[in-house]
């Protein structure tokens, strides 16, 4: 019988709990759009999550052959255990739980320890964004209108927010919902970002932390301009919303935080020959 | 006894596909999709208010949520009209609730569990929400929970003194 060793229980482990997280919304876009259209919508699942997990499971492959202690049975077979529980929410959890003992498990390399932790960043997403979402709803999506309010009361009169709507002299001119706002959108942003960066770079450089933070500034700035675009009119909600207008902010949001995360990472790697080194040593 | 490596074979082999296969199969159908039925539960409840419902209609582009809209069965006293807004996913439709038409709202309420409160229960939406969820995993099945938006056009409709504790779900 082939041998496993620690190194591939690791990888499969990670690998069936990526897809045990992910395979409900791509079943459920394949099932409505077709496999043609799902794959243009990367499977209903926002592509940052997909680079995350591709370089989290990447991160963890590693050839050596280690022998299996007890310990690590146990922690597979809990982990797969809780896998079987039918639900997304709490196959996310479990892949959290288990990327994060990955993580601090001093007997692993650097490398697979790094890509533990994107891996746990990446599955602790969903369940905080989707909670946050559910309790700080009226907060956080009056704080995107009173930003979109604000903006358009620069160029109109008589604009104001209530609540999560964006109001005008005549009425209503915007509802700001849920998968509208700066904080869905952000999330995806900075585990782009997280994945990508601490990828490349042995340690988080200040330049690299400044980079997230500008990338966090110029996509709520960006959020709020889509919105105040939205709200100016009919044909402005109609242009923005539209399949055009959708395309061309998402177009702008991946060039922007790939972009910013690249010059983020250049910067650091450029004013530390040692760290450039090291990546150098790791991807040959 | 099996080495560690036919154990973790055979766990793999046992629990991968098992948990794959659990996800394929399990119902599709996790809450409530927003803006479903107007709950016949409200129909009968208002019902026995004296209220019947005229018409529904989207509140926003969409039918994301549906105010149904109710008055006096004899509105010869009474001419005001109650909108009722079920909300299943979070608090994102409550502003709507107060600007919902014209002639203006002059109160409205949120209940949840029979429950009142001035603004959308959260906390206590997300804790049901979730033990619902919980519920439905140990295969002890259980309505999603809803929150209703409540609002009146005229104070004579005295909403807040109807027997909402029989709108459980």
């Amino acid at each position: 019988m082939a041998e496993i060793g620690r190194n591939g229980l690791i990888f499969a482990v990670a690998l069936l709990g990526a897809a045990n997280a992910t395979l409900r919304p791509v079943t459920s876009s394949i099932h409505e759009l077709g496999w043609l259209e799902s794959a243009g919508h990367a499977f209903g699942v926002n592509p940052a999550v997909w680079v995350a997990l591709i370089l989290a499971l990447v991160g963890l492959h590693a050839r050596d052959h280690v022998p299996l202690t007890g310990r690590d049975l146990a922690l597979a077979g809990t982990a797969l255990l809780g896998l079987t529980i039918p639900s997304a929410t709490i196959s996310w959890l479990v892949v959290a739980a288990y990327a994060l003992a990955l993580a601090f498990d001093t007997r692993l390399d650097p490398t697979q320890r790094t890509a533990a932790l994107i891996l746990a960043v990446a599955a602790l997403r969903a369940p905080l964004i989707s909670a946050t979402m559910s309790l700080l709803n009226e907060p956080l999506l009056a704080f995107d209108a009173a930003l979109a309010a604000s903006a358009l009361a620069l160029f109109m009169e008589g604009v104001y927010a209530e609540g999560n709507l964006v109001l005008g002299p005549d009425g209503a001119r915007l509802v700001i919902l849920t998968s509208c706002s700066s904080l869905a959108n952000l999330s995806y942003a900075l585990l782009f970002w997280f994945a990508v960066s601490r990828t490349l770079m042995p340690r988080m450089e200040r330049r690299a932390w400044l980079a997230g933070a500008v990338i966090a500034c110029a996509l709520v700035s960006q959020n709020v301009a889509r919105l105040a675009l939205m709200a100016t009119s009919d044909a402005g909600y109609e242009i923005i919303h539209g399949p055009s207008g959708r395309l061309f902010f998402e177009l702008l949001m991946l060039f922007m935080v790939t972009g910013i995360t690249l010059l983020g990472v250049r910067d650091a790697l450029a004013k530390h020959p040692r760290d450039r080194a090291a990546v150098a040593a790791r991807s040959a | 006894m099996p080495s560690r490596n036919t154990l973790a074979i055979a766990l793999l082999l046992l629990l991968g596909p098992l948990s794959l296969a659990g996800k394929l199969m399990a119902s599709g159908n996790y809450g409530q999709p927003a803006g479903a039925s107007h709950a016949s539960p409200a129909d009968t409840l208002l019902r026995g208010e004296d209220l019947v419902r005229v018409t529904t209609r989207p509140i926003i582009d969409g039918e994301a949520y549906r105010l149904a809209i109710y008055r006096q069965r004899e509105p010869e006293n009474c001419t005001g009209l109650l909108y009722l807004m079920p909300m299943s996913t979070n608090a994102e439709a409550s502003s709507l609730l107060s600007r919902a038409s014209s002639p203006r709202v002059v109160d409205h309420f949120f209940v949840l569990g029979g429950e009142l409160s001035e603004r959308f229960p959260a906390w206590r939406f997300w804790m049901l929400s979730t033990s619902a969820q919980l519920q439905r995993v140990i295969g002890r099945p259980a309505p999603a929970p809803v929150v209703h938006g409540v609002a009146t056009t005229d104070a004579c409709l005295e909403a807040r003194r109807m027997n909402w504790s029989k709108l459980r779900v």
